[in-house]
């Protein structure tokens, strides 16, 4: 894989083993900012996105397409950044470390904001930070929003992201 | 791609919508590669089953990108200015996405002229998977 690992593989693993579905919900990382993410955008893993999701715009997989449409490279889909977000060893880890259950765990919203455009050979620096964490039903559906900045290698913003993710009773 | 002109479209319009072909378990092999999800619900019905589920199930993020899809088959993508969906319920192997959009809004601010659409996907039953909306850039009026 074309990425690079820049993880907080010690303090938040440990806390991600220990509160994972221990059932209670772990406030303090509200506000909390994780080690910046930084990701080398792999063209050959948007050729292969593109493929998957049965893409027919040239610009998703040919180069040279995307660069007579003035792109630098092949161009990231819309909702790229979360695969971007994705490429650590755990991308539950926040998740555990809040204290839900990673196998219960379902996606429930994403919204993005758009800014500059994410080409492959771009390296992407992501930073997510917790936002709410909360109960709805008596504790039966515990939820947690996190939102990601993900700038570029011209220190430009590319996307803002957010992300629900609710453990299922 | 042909320009969208902010004085053709009216509040109502429809984007051409999108059918994908029925998804496979091919196709969730691939996008749990392709998308760096590498949860065993969506390709694994060994486990899934274990975990409580009929059977693998689709990545949400799949059926966003479908969604994706029909933006930018509507609009560029440097147009889109804001994207997000909320899934309203799981979509499973084998079930066919269409995608739909519809222009609720217009507005015109600083020689900036947008539109918000409404979005949403349905399954082959009509049964509701995805519900969104988008905000759009579109050229002035011709």
């Amino acid at each position: 894989m074309g990425w690079r690992l820049y993880w907080p593989v010690d303090t938040d693993t440990l806390r991600a083993e220990k509160n994972n579905g221990s059932g209670m919900l772990d406030k303090t990382l509200i506000g909390k900012s994780f080690p910046a993410l930084v990701v080398d955008v792999d063209k050959w893993q948007l050729k292969f996105f593109a493929k998957a999701v049965g893409e027919e715009n040239p610009i998703y997989f040919d180069e040279e397409a995307a660069i007579a449409e003035g792109y630098r490279s092949i161009l990231a889909p819309p909702t790229y950044g979360v695969t971007l977000g994705c490429a650590v060893p755990d991308p539950f880890a926040r998740a555990k470390a809040v204290g839900l259950d990673a196998s219960k765990i379902l996606h429930t919203a994403q919204s993005f904001e758009y800014f500059e455009p994410i080409c492959g050979g771009d390296k992407i620096t992501l930073v997510a930070t917790i936002t709410k964490v909360f109960e709805k039903r008596k504790g039966a559906f515990k939820f947690m929003v996190e939102e990601t900045v993900a700038t570029n290698q011209l220190d430009q913003l590319t996307t803002r992201f957010r992300q629900t993710v609710v453990e299922r009773a | 791609m042909k320009d969208i002109f902010f004085d053709q479209i009216a509040i109502g319009d429809q984007l051409p919508s999108l059918t994908k072909p029925p998804i496979s378990r091919t196709t969730l092999a691939y996008f749990c590669g392709a998308s760096n999800d590498h949860n065993p619900v969506h390709v694994d019905s060994d486990f899934a089953r274990a975990s409580g589920a009929d059977d693998v199930f689709v990545h949400g993020m799949l059926n966003m990108a479908y969604m994706g899809q029909l933006l930018t088959g509507w609009v560029s993508p440097r147009a889109i200015l804001s994207f997000g969906v909320k899934f309203a319920a799981i979509v499973y192997v084998g079930d066919t996405i269409t995608c739909r959009g519809e222009v609720v809004d217009k507005a015109d601010s600083e020689g900036v002229y947008t539109l918000k659409l409404k979005l949403s996907a349905v399954d082959q039953n009509g049964e509701l998977k995805l519900s969104g909306d988008a905000l759009v850039k579109v050229s002035a009026p011709a």
